[in-house]
């Protein structure tokens, strides 16, 4: 069941509960006080009879006219304040009456005290109140008896109109109930609804609940983890993109060197060619299978470094220095002066794989650079630096130099011996070290790659 | 009819130099260029090409377009290209390209191809030369020293076949597919049954060299 059905349920049946117990009791006071104030009047009005009477004819009759006149005369005097409820007795026989009963059938009386009847004669709700007086020693009976059908008939009426409103009150009650509990649910709704969709792939949606109670801190929450999640799989999902270029560019690169290794096979097979054309082709074979090995070699250090490198603090004169000897022999053909300048001590690294970073940018460096431009290799605090005065990297290209396989000038690169991996795995190495390699560059001006390491 | 001439424009060495060496040897004539630029740049003056063979990625200019070069001079145009998604395919299709051949492939299946859009294009050259014997295709007939020979009409194809991948080993199964079919199971000794007739018929000798578990070759003896 539903947590707006069980809440709207219960509401309900505790406002039925309260309404029917406040309606049964107020019901019962108000007819007791109405019968009550009934009563009491009825009272008073045979108290005042039964007083004004006796005094009345007490007054105007002395004994002896007792004997003779006496009917007459009380009659007389017990009139002059009865009505129609009034009634006089004497000895069991009635003097005065205009109702159908005999009152001492139900309500005998003897004493001066007050008495009363209440009773259903004939259909009817029957009061009766009597007492007797005396005039001039004589007892007589006053009695007031009223039908009070119609208080009952007006309790009645009060009864059923209690319970219409009572009704009344409850369907209003269980129908604001089912209106509040939905309203405070809904947003558990729609939380709900939010999360379908996020679970059926949708990573972009959030929950639009903005109350300020439980329900709205659950939906921040909810909107927070969503995020994460969101941000988690953008990541995944990037990553996969970019295995999935790389592998295609791996498939590429494979290629060309498959495609001449393919075609000089066959030909060697099945081509009658001449002993030097066998050569060639030979040569052929053997130069792309040594290029494909070097191609591995680099996926290889690639696809490894992804996993963790040790570092340990290191000279970073001994770097550099490494750095020179290993590029003298190049430069040197390439005329390319390369200035060393030190002024950091020692760096946390692993000093073969920078000393490769360094090589490549230095080899970068000089081959965007025309014979005389010199290259300088500046260390500073936790920067190493190579600069060069060559051709620069045009500024759209600079943002993917460092993908694997790019190459700005592909067919000249290719020409130079350059597999597009170089940049791809100086980023890798340097990331593993936890630094970050900048490259800042002006075409036709020169450029600086910076390899700043964390403190 | 002379030799039917093929440009050949890709920037790696070792692919444009077999290509070569094979189109050469099988009786083909060609010009090769590793920029896309100089292509376009020699085509102004010579442009009496029966078939262009491009690389899409190419210096200066590309396969692409340079396409547009050899749409202007109605040169017909196989791509060989690395790349392996169907855009680049439906791009060089749709831009009127007669084929195009994916790297890596072998010298057969491009041999295969060149003939298939020589001939589609009607440009193919329909009389082969091997030293003093003419055959010419169209008319099948053969000549050897100006006289004509009579060879049954499958020992005609079966010349043929070898005779058009001169200086190349072709197989029996390739015969056999090509002559009688590819859903033909037929003994391959049929096929040396043929070339023992052509052999005698041609004086050919050593000139038709049995690859040994293979085939035959029609080979060319130089100087």
């Amino acid at each position: 069941m539903k947590l707006w059905k069980k809440l709207s349920l219960v509401c309900s049946g505790i406002l039925i509960l309260i309404v029917l117990v406040c309606s049964i009791l107020l019901l019962a006071q108000s007819k007791n006080s109405i019968l009550e104030i009934t009563y009491e009047q009825a009272r008073n009005k045979q108290k005042s009879l039964a007083s004004s009477f006796s005094e009345m004819a007490g007054y105007y009759s002395d004994e002896s006219d007792l004997a003779t006149t006496q009917y007459a005369l009380v009659k007389y005097c017990f009139l002059r304040f009865a009505d129609s409820s009034s009634v006089l007795m004497k000895d069991g026989e009635l003097i005065y009456s205009e109702v159908s009963i005999l009152p001492t059938d139900y309500l005998p009386v003897d004493t001066y005290e007050q008495q009363q009847y209440t009773g259903e004669i004939g259909g009817r709700n029957m009061l009766m109140i009597g007492s007797q007086v005396t005039v001039k020693s004589t007892p007589y009976l006053v009695y007031v008896v009223m039908d009070i059908s119609t208080v009952y008939n007006s309790i009645m009426q009060m009864a059923w109109r209690f319970t219409a409103i009572g009704f009344a009150a409850i369907a209003l009650g269980a129908g604001l109930i089912v209106l509040l509990v939905r309203r405070a649910t809904r947003p558990l709704h729609e939380l709900s609804a939010s999360t379908k969709r996020i679970a059926a792939g949708n990573y972009e949606e959030r929950a639009a609940v903005q109350s300020h109670d439980e329900i709205g801190a659950l939906a921040n929450d909810f909107n927070a983890m969503a995020s994460a999640v969101e941000q988690h799989v953008a990541q995944l999902m990037e990553t996969a993109l970019r295995q999935q270029l790389f592998i295609g560019g791996v498939t590429h690169e494979f290629k060309t060197p498959l495609t001449t290794i393919l075609l000089n096979a066959d030909t060697l097979q099945n081509t009658f060619v001449n002993e030097e054309e066998r050569q060639r082709s030979l040569a052929y074979i053997e130069r792309q299978c040594n290029w494909l090995e070097r191609l591995t070699q680099k996926l290889l250090k690639l696809i490894t470094l992804q996993s963790q490198i040790e570092v340990k603090e290191a000279s970073v004169l001994l770097l550099l220095e490494r750095v020179h000897e290993s590029m003298a022999e190049t430069l040197a053909q390439r005329e390319t002066p390369l200035q060393v300048d030190c002024n950091s001590e020692a760096l946390l690294m692993d000093i073969d794989l920078m000393q490769s970073v360094l090589v490549n940018l230095v080899d970068n460096a000089s081959k965007a650079s025309k014979p005389g431009q010199p290259i300088i290799v500046r260390a500073y605090d936790n920067i190493i630096e190579v600069r060069d005065q060559g051709n620069g990297i045009p500024e759209s290209e600079l943002a993917r130099i460092t993908e694997p396989f790019y190459m700005v000038d592909k067919s000249r690169s290719k020409k130079a011996g350059g597999s597009g991996l170089g940049l791809a795995l100086v980023k890798e190495i340097v990331a593993a070290h936890g630094a970050e390699l900048h490259i800042e560059s002006e075409f036709g001006v020169g450029t600086v790659a910076r390899i700043v390491f964390s403190r | 009819m002379a030799a039917n001439r093929i440009l050949i424009v890709e920037d790696d060495k070792g692919i444009s130099d077999t290509i070569a060496l094979n189109l050469r040897y099988v009786g083909y004539e060609y010009e090769v260029f590793d920029n896309g630029s100089e292509a376009a740049a020699y085509l102004e003056n010579d442009h009496s090409f029966d078939l262009a063979l491009l690389d899409i990625m190419l210096p200066g200019i590309d396969g692409f377009e340079l396409f547009s070069y050899m749409e202007q001079y109605n040169i017909p145009v196989i791509y060989m290209t690395a790349k392996t998604d169907s855009e680049s395919e439906v791009r060089g299709l749709r831009d009127g390209a007669e084929d195009y051949i994916v790297k890596p492939f072998e010298v057969v299946t491009l041999l295969v191809r060149i003939e298939k859009v020589l001939m589609r294009t009607g440009r193919l050259n329909q009389v082969y030369r091997f030293a003093d014997i003419v055959l010419d295709t169209q008319n099948r007939i053969v000549l050897k020293c100006g006289e004509e020979i009579d060879l049954a009409p499958l020992e005609f194809d079966v010349f043929a076949i070898l005779i058009k991948n001169k200086n190349r080993t072709v197989s029996r199964e390739r015969i056999l597919n090509e002559i009688w079919g590819e859903d033909y199971f037929g003994d391959t000794r049929t096929v040396d049954v043929r070339v023992a007739n052509i052999r005698k018929k041609l004086s050919l000798g050593d000139e038709i060299r049995t690859i040994s578990k293979t085939g035959y070759r029609l080979e060319e003896h130089r100087p």
